[in-house]
């Protein structure tokens, strides 16, 4: 049977009419390459710039928020690190916090390696205003009406609540949506001061976009590269 | 695989072995990819493809049988790749197709390769490579990149298909259905 269609097929299908001209077919197919190789170029040079951007572009989490850490809400010269021994040493002192910010601007205070994700504001207890919260005082308060924020466990560890909330932060619009909890000494935490900070820059989004862009051009080019294989 | 013997060395001319590879294959490619494609013309733009995007890979491949299956590999890809973008499944003819029943051996062979060419693109290659190349189901499997069983089926749908032509199960050309 399969030698009989074979055999059909064979007779059925007619001489080509055209002829192909090997030596044109090879120049075609030479510059036909060289443009690729070009383009393969080009394409390289913009996917390793688009990896290396991506790279390279400063992180505004690390870089904008906390340069200065220095810098108080209003210009203030106390740190948190500050404000947080002197509550640890139980002074009776208010501590004087920030009430209001404005709008369109968040406080940020990250302990920790704990990064807010963008759009979102971590907020611990330092950044509340003491009339808007019984444990104003921050820390100490193990037992508090309402020990959302921080508290001490007793044992010289810390258990620091991060709670987030959306910007901008409003002290009687306080909805918190999100809960971290860890448990750290106060050494490794890494006590950033609040600083106003707007939002979060395009190229926050941007940069991640360039990568995967950059990172699927590199396949494809690979692909091609690589041939029918 | 052209060798050329420069003093000691000896290295492949890969641009000479591939024009011989056109000038010596091109008959049969061009024929396969008439019966992939249904014209002339796009036999023609099929098999100039298939060596364009096959001589960047030439040295890599070579001539011979490596060669040959990858150019027709590629297009394969292409015929699926064109027909899947449909933009050049419909030709202008003045002649309608022939439906009177087939009384020689032309006219069986007529029927068949309109029956052919009403086959899904898969089958059709299927059939174009395993009867009209003479492939073996395994070189079959290598060239679409799917399993000898993937072949197997492929075959008999489009054998089922093609004996469903009263005029191609008259003849004992598709093997009996019975």
């Amino acid at each position: 049977m399969s030698s009989d269609l074979q055999a059909l097929l064979d007779e059925a299908v007619p001489e080509p009419p055209v002829y192909l001209d090997p030596a044109q077919v090879l120049s075609r197919a030479r510059r036909r390459s060289a443009a690729n190789n070009s383009l393969a170029g080009l394409l390289a040079l913009v996917a390793v710039l688009g990896v290396g951007a991506s790279i390279v572009m400063p992180n505004n989490s690390d870089e904008a928020r906390y340069a200065n850490p220095a810098a108080g809400v209003h210009g203030e010269a106390v740190t948190r690190r500050d404000l947080v021994e002197e509550s640890m040493r139980g002074s009776d002192q208010p501590i004087a916090l920030p009430t209001e910010v404005p709008a369109g601007y968040s406080l940020v205070f990250a302990p920790g390696n704990f990064m807010p994700p963008p759009g979102r504001t971590a907020i611990d207890v330092c950044t509340l205003p003491l009339d808007a919260d019984p444990v104003g005082t921050c820390v100490g308060t193990r037992d508090a009406e309402r020990p959302r924020f921080s508290t001490t466990t007793g044992d010289g560890k810390w258990q620091v609540i991060v709670q987030a909330v959306s910007a901008p932060y409003s002290p009687d619009d306080l909805e918190p949506w999100e809960e971290l909890r860890y448990t750290t000494d106060l050494a490794s935490i890494r006590w950033l001061d609040e600083r106003l900070t707007k939002e979060e820059p395009w190229w926050q989004d941007i940069r991640l976009m360039i990568g995967i862009a950059a990172a699927l051009m590199l396949a494809l080019m690979a692909r091609r590269h690589f041939g029918e294989r | 695989m052209v060798v050329v013997r420069e003093g000691g060395c000896v290295r492949v001319d890969a641009a000479e072995d591939f024009r011989q590879f056109v000038a010596a294959r091109q008959r049969a490619l061009l024929r396969t990819g008439w019966l992939l494609t249904g014209t002339w013309h796009g036999a023609e733009d099929l098999v100039q493809a298939a060596l364009l995007r096959s001589w960047p890979h030439w040295s890599r491949v070579g001539g011979g049988a490596d060669g040959e299956a990858y150019v027709r590999r590629v297009m394969i890809n292409q015929a699926l790749s064109w027909r899947r973008r449909r933009w050049n499944n419909e030709v202008p003819t003045e002649e309608m197709p022939e439906r009177a029943s087939p009384t020689s051996d032309g006219d069986v062979a007529l029927v068949l390769l309109t029956a052919i060419r009403q086959l899904p693109a898969r089958q059709r290659a299927v059939v174009v490579l395993r009867y009209f190349d003479d492939l073996t189901e395994a070189q079959t499997a290598a060239i679409l990149r799917c399993s000898v069983g993937t072949v197997k089926s492929q075959t008999s749908k489009a054998m089922t298909s093609l004996r469903s032509n009263p005029a191609l199960d008259a003849t004992d050309l598709l093997g009996s259905t019975r």
